[in-house]
């Protein structure tokens, strides 16, 4: 009996450590299958010039600067302060192993081990990066020797690994602490390991990070054997990692698990009461906050007119503003037109005692006004980088002409066809 | 007046669900309407509410014709749904206002019962909250001031009283016997029959899309004579009947 109980273990046990490599390499391959959407041939050439002018005027700033510059510790110490917060525990945890993986939940320790690896590891490059692209500032901004670079380097990875640590504490122990003192810890200790590396002594800092570093050892074994894992809060954290890797996907690609979230902006209150005005139309009421809370919509329209209003900036010639305006406008209010059909699945919208007419009036409401936002937006750009009487006029009579097109006509002619 | 279901034969696509059904809730009375997982309970409710349009028979609330004059017959009707629906955009306060606006109601009179009705269900401290994403008997319970903060003339309840607490199904069914005491007609689908048998007056009991019985509970009574008297018996009789079909 007791040796088929311990053959069974053994087998739970080996299957618990091909887990994390099961679900890494299925990790891994649900990255590469959306990285290779955000890494298309465009946005590869697009980032290539971003990065090599970026670099370019690095190495020009950087020949202009003093050596020695009194703020260089204090940029420094920021950079680096920042860079240590990137790279998160990756645990690969799913919602339902709180339910499958309860039995063997001491046995799990393992494979959290390889999950810290894994994430270090891949913290590492970041920190390392970071440090690479450093170095020249280091040697003539903090004027730092090629040894004392390499031990602030290494000071940021010991002091990323006792993070890591830390982090995974938080997901063994059962006395969680909250977010507020988790970030402060992480921020200030970091201040206070660099503070010691740049205004001190490089092996002061050093010497700061390893005591941290055993600190986080020694912490993680007291309670490494004692068996409970914080279910909650290490599938919590996990989703929400991945939500943030979904979201940044999102912005190329549709991602299926990144559902629309809903924010309340309570600074936009004022704003409805002057949409809506004296108007007792319940869809005015529904749109207005549903546009204004809806994360994709409301995300989909300030995206489009900051990056209008950006292009607009740096063009010059008049009418290529002008188009560049009128496309963006169009833009804005196409996108907007599938708002419309937005609750057709709510019962209650085929319910209320309105109609068709009222609901279509609402959203032309709500059309207007967010058109005509973003039009006096970028005009006030357009003529502010190009300040003249005729250009101001041109931009006015032409977004007028495209407002009252799109509105009066071509909304009502595609919401009544489709 | 109330509700009168006369004939009708629909459901979703071109095969019909419902099969000549017909019957009436009087004003001032409860109905109850039950039947076994697809007898065409949800289905008749959806007619009633004007979701789906009927293949052949009318009905009419308040002696008004969904297709006559739209706008008065969706006036009178407060509606709860099986599953909560709720607008994720909206915040508690507004969900509310939002109904007191698409059914024209005076927002300040209706704010009145509808503090009342949220401090009965213990939601008037969350007025600022998303009920999106509130629990399942939360939800259900602010489809329940939705519903009862109007003064609808019908009240369609489709299977209330899931996920709800025992204190709420209580103050619920109370609310029930107050729309009737004002004159409104209900219509409630259900499956707990001991609630059914204690407070509808009348019971429909649909089977396969057809009216198989309804009447008093007396009179279900004498169409099952040897089933035995509760409401319990007399459905799984129909059950097992249909079992055995």
């Amino acid at each position: 009996m007791i040796f088929i109980w311990h053959l069974q273990m053994v087998n739970v046990m080996t299957d618990l450590q091909k887990l994390f490599s099961q679900r890494l390499s299925r990790h891994a391959g649900q990255l590469l299958k959306y990285l290779r959407l955000v890494f298309t041939d465009h946005f590869v050439i697009a980032l290539f010039f971003f990065f090599g002018a970026l670099g370019f005027a690095y190495q020009n700033e950087l020949k202009r600067l003093t050596l020695g510059v009194w703020w260089g510790p204090w940029l420094t110490m920021l950079i680096l302060v920042i860079t240590l917060q990137m790279g998160r525990l990756a645990t690969l945890l799913e919602p339902a192993d709180a339910v499958f993986l309860l039995p063997a939940e001491t046995t799990l320790h393992q494979y959290l081990k390889h999950a810290r690896n894994y994430s270090l590891l891949m913290a590492s490059f970041i920190q390392i990066a970071v440090g690479v692209v450093l170095l020249p500032f280091l040697a003539r901004g903090d004027q730092m020797t090629l040894l004392e670079a390499a031990i602030l380097i290494m000071t940021q990875l010991i002091t990323k690994a006792a993070w890591m640590n830390w982090q995974l504490q938080q997901g063994v122990q059962q006395v969680k602490h909250s977010i507020g003192q988790v970030r402060l810890v992480n921020w200030l200790g970091a201040i206070v390991i660099f503070g010691l590396s740049l205004f001190v002594s490089v092996w002061v800092g050093l010497i700061a990070a390893l005591l941290a570093l055993s600190a986080s050892i020694a912490g993680l074994g007291k309670r490494w054997h004692n068996g409970q894992l914080a279910w909650q809060s290490l599938i919590t954290n996990e989703n929400g990692r991945m939500m943030v890797l979904y979201r940044f996907f999102n912005l190329f690609t549709d991602v299926p698990q990144v559902k629309a979230t809903v924010r309340r902006r309570r600074y936009l209150d004022p704003l409805w009461k002057l949409v809506i005005g004296h108007s007792t139309n319940p869809y005015l009421f529904l749109f207005t906050r549903g546009l204004g809370r809806d994360s994709d919509t409301f995300g989909l329209i300030t995206r489009l007119t900051v990056m209008g209003m950006i292009i607009l900036i740096f063009l010059t010639n008049q009418w290529a503003s002008l188009v560049v305006m009128l496309l963006a406008i169009y833009l804005i209010g196409f996108q907007l037109l599938p708002f419309y059909r937005e609750y057709e699945g709510k019962v209650f919208t085929h319910l209320f005692p309105v109609t068709k007419g009222q609901q279509l009036s609402a959203f032309k409401t709500v059309l207007t006004d967010v058109l005509t936002i973003c039009a006096v937006l970028f005009v006030i750009v357009d003529v502010a980088v190009n300040w003249s009487w005729l250009r101001l006029l041109i931009d006015v009579v032409a977004m007028a002409a495209e407002l009252i097109i799109f509105i009066g006509w071509y909304s009502g002619w595609r919401l009544r066809k489709s | 007046m109330g509700i009168e279901v006369e004939h009708l034969v629909g459901g979703y696509s071109q095969v019909p669900v419902l099969k000549d059904v017909s019957f009436s809730v009087a004003d001032g009375e409860v109905v109850g309407l039950i039947g076994l997982n697809g007898a065409g309970k949800s289905t008749t409710i959806n007619h009633i509410i004007g979701l789906l349009t009927p293949i052949r028979g009318h009905i009419q609330l308040g002696g008004v014709d969904l297709k006559t004059d739209p706008s008065a017959y969706k006036q009178q009707i407060a509606y709860i749904p099986e599953l909560p629906v709720l607008y994720d955009e909206l915040t508690l306060q507004e969900t509310l206002t939002l109904t007191m606006m698409a059914y024209g109601l005076d927002v300040e009179k209706t704010w009145i019962r509808a503090h009342e009705l949220l401090k009965t269900f213990r939601l008037d401290n969350k007025l600022n909250w998303f009920p999106a994403n509130f629990s399942k008997g939360m939800r259900q319970k602010v489809m329940i001031v939705n519903a009862f903060m109007t003064n609808a003339k019908v009240f369609i309840i489709d299977e209330p009283f899931l996920g709800l607490d025992p204190v709420a199904v209580h103050d619920l069914l109370q609310l029930i016997e107050e729309a009737r005491g004002r004159g409104a007609a209900v219509l409630m689908s259900t499956h707990v029959l001991a609630n059914a048998e204690k407070y509808c007056d009348r019971f429909i009991l649909l089977n396969q899309g057809e009216v198989k019985v309804s009447g008093t509970l007396d009179q279900l009574r004498a169409a099952f004579p040897d089933v035995g008297g509760s409401l319990d018996d007399i459905y799984l009789a129909l059950a097992n009947g249909e079992r055995n079909d």
